[in-house]
C-alpha cells in the first residue's frame, strides 16, 4: 500500500513528520466532481480526470492536518505523462470553480525527460511531440530517463480557526 | 497564516495501489488478462467475437466492456456464451482498476483463464490508466490510416501487442502496412505486431496461439 509522506509541516506547527495513508474513499466522501465531465474534447476530459485525483490527494493531506481551504497545489508533470499542463490548469479551474477551493492555484512544474545517446556521448533532445527513442544524429537508440513524472509535491492551504485551536492533536 | 504540507505522492497512486492488488488477484487464479485499447469501431468487439469462436472448448474465457452508454458490447459476448459484465463510465473515457475491482466482486465470474478488458473507445486516456493487466493490446484499423502510431506514440509505445484490424479492407484504403510496421518497431522495439480480420479469418489463429502461449508462460512463471 502506498503511501503519503508528508516530510514537513511549516506554518504555525513546529516541523514534524508523520505519514498519512491516501484513501480513495477519502476522495469519495468529498464529493469531488462538482464540475461534471458533459461534451468536451478527449484531451480536456483525460485532464480532469487527473484534477479529480489531484484534488482528492490535496484534500486528503489536508485531512490529515486539520481542516482549511486550498490555497496552492504544485503538481510535478513530466513530459512523457500524457497530461498537458494547460488543460490541466484548465481542468482544474472548471472542478473547483464554485466550490470552497475555488481560489486554489494548480502550479504546474514541467520536467523533461533527458535522452542520452551513449554513441554520441551526448544528450539528444526530441523535437518537440516526438517519442523517437533513436538518436536522431546516429540512429542509436537513446537512454530515456524521467520524464513520467505525474506527483502531487505540496499543498498549501489555509487553517480555519477551529482546525488552529485543535492544533498537534494529529501526527 | 497558511500552512505548507510536502506531499509526495504520485496522483494515480490510488489507481496503482487497486492496479496492484488485482494484479496479484489474477495471477492467484493462474488469468492472463488483457487491456484492450484503440479508437472507437477499430473492432474491438469483433476481434473479442471472433476468438471467443475461435478458442472454443479450449479456454474459458471472460469479458469486462468499458463504454460511457449501453449495455451494447457485454450482451454480444454474451450471445457468443461467455461470461461478461458491463462497467458504464458515464462519461468519463477510460476504465480505472477501481471500477475493474468492483465489476470482478460483482459479476462472480466462473473461474477463468483468459479475461478480456475492452477499455472505452479512446487512443489517449486509456494509457495511463494501470488496470492490473498482463498487458496492453492497441488496435489499429486499417480504415484510420497509417499514420496513427507516430500520432499516438503514448499507447503504442506501450502495448506489448499491436493488432491491426479489418485487414480485409486493405484493397480499398491506402495503409502502408511496411510503414506502420516501421513506426511500431521504433516506438515498441519488442512489441508483436499481428494483421488480422475478423470478416475472413485472417491473422485469427495467429492471434489465438500468441495468447494461448501467453497463458502457457505466465503459469510456468507462476509455479
Ligand atoms: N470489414 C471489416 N469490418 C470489421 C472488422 N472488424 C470489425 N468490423 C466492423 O467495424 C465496426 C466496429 O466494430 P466493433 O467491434 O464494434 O468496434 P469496437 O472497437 O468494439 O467499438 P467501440 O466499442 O465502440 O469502441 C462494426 O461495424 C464491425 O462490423 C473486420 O475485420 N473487417
Ligand atoms: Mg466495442
Ligand atoms: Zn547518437
Amino acid at each position: 500500500m502506498a503511501a503519503i509522506t508528508i516530510l514537513t509541516i511549516r506554518g504555525p506547527r513546529r516541523p514534524q513528520r508523520c505519514i498519512i495513508r491516501y484513501s480513495f474513499a477519502v476522495g469519495r466522501a468529498l464529493g469531488v466532481g462538482a464540475a461534471t465531465p458533459t461534451a468536451r474534447a478527449g484531451g480536456a476530459l483525460h485532464e480532469l480526470s487527473i484534477a479529480q485525483e489531484i484534488y482528492r490527494a490535496s484534500r486528503a493531506a489536508v485531512a490529515g492536518h486539520g481542516s482549511g481551504r486550498l490555497e496552492r497545489v504544485t503538481v510535478a508533470v513530466g513530459e512523457l505523462s500524457a497530461v498537458e499542463p494547460d488543460l490541466l490548469v484548465f481542468a482544474w479551474q472548471a472542478l473547483t470553480q464554485g466550490g470552497p477551493d475555488a481560489a486554489a492555484a494548480l502550479e504546474v512544474e514541467w520536467r523533461p525527460a533527458r535522452q542520452f545517446c551513449a554513441a554520441c556521448d551526448a544528450d539528444r533532445p526530441r523535437s518537440p511531440g516526438s517519442w523517437l527513442r533513436l538518436c536522431p544524429q546516429c540512429g542509436a537508440p537513446l537512454a530515456v530517463s524521467g520524464g513520467d513524472e505525474l506527483d502531487v509535491l505540496q499543498v498549501t492551504f489555509l487553517p480555519d480557526e477551529a482546525a488552529g485551536e485543535r492544533g498537534g492533536a494529529h501526527g | 497564516m497558511a500552512e505548507v504540507v510536502d506531499v509526495r505522492a504520485k496522483v494515480l497512486a490510488a489507481n496503482e495501489e487497486a492496479a496492484a492488488r488485482l494484479r496479484g488477484t489474477f495471477r492467484a487464479g493462474g488469468a492472463l488478462v488483457l487491456n484492450l485499447i484503440s479508437s472507437p469501431g477499430s473492432g474491438k468487439t469483433t476481434l473479442l467475437e471472433a476468438t471467443v469462436k475461435a478458442l472454443a472448448g479450449r479456454l474459458r474465457l471472460a469479458g469486462i466492456e468499458g463504454d460511457v452508454a449501453t449495455e451494447r458490447d457485454a450482451d454480444r459476448l454474451r450471445a457468443m456464451g461467455i461470461p461478461a459484465v458491463q462497467i458504464l463510465t458515464g462519461g468519463a473515457c477510460h476504465l480505472d482498476a477501481r471500477q475493474v475491482r468492483r465489476a470482478i466482486d460483482e459479476a462472480a465470474f466462473p473461474a477463468f483463464d483468459v479475461l478480456f478488458i475492452e477499455n472505452v473507445g479512446n487512443l489517449i486516456c486509456p494509457t495511463s490508466y494501470d488496470l492490473g493487466e498482463d498487458f496492453k493490446v492497441a488496435l489499429l484499423s486499417v480504415a484510420e490510416g497509417d499514420d496513427k502510431p507516430f500520432k499516438y506514440p503514448a499507447i503504442f509505445s506501450r502495448a506489448a501487442v499491436t493488432v491491426i484490424t479489418k485487414a480485409d479492407l486493405l484493397p480499398h484504403v491506402s495503409f502502408d502496412l511496411a510503414a506502420v510496421r516501421g513506426q511500431l518497431a521504433t516506438l515498441a522495439p519488442s512489441g508483436a505486431v499481428l494483421v488480422t480480420s475478423a470478416k475472413t479469418g485472417e491473422g485469427i489463429g495467429e492471434w489465438c496461439a500468441l495468447l494461448e502461449a501467453r497463458l502457457a508462460a505466465k503459469r510456468k512463471a507462476g509455479t
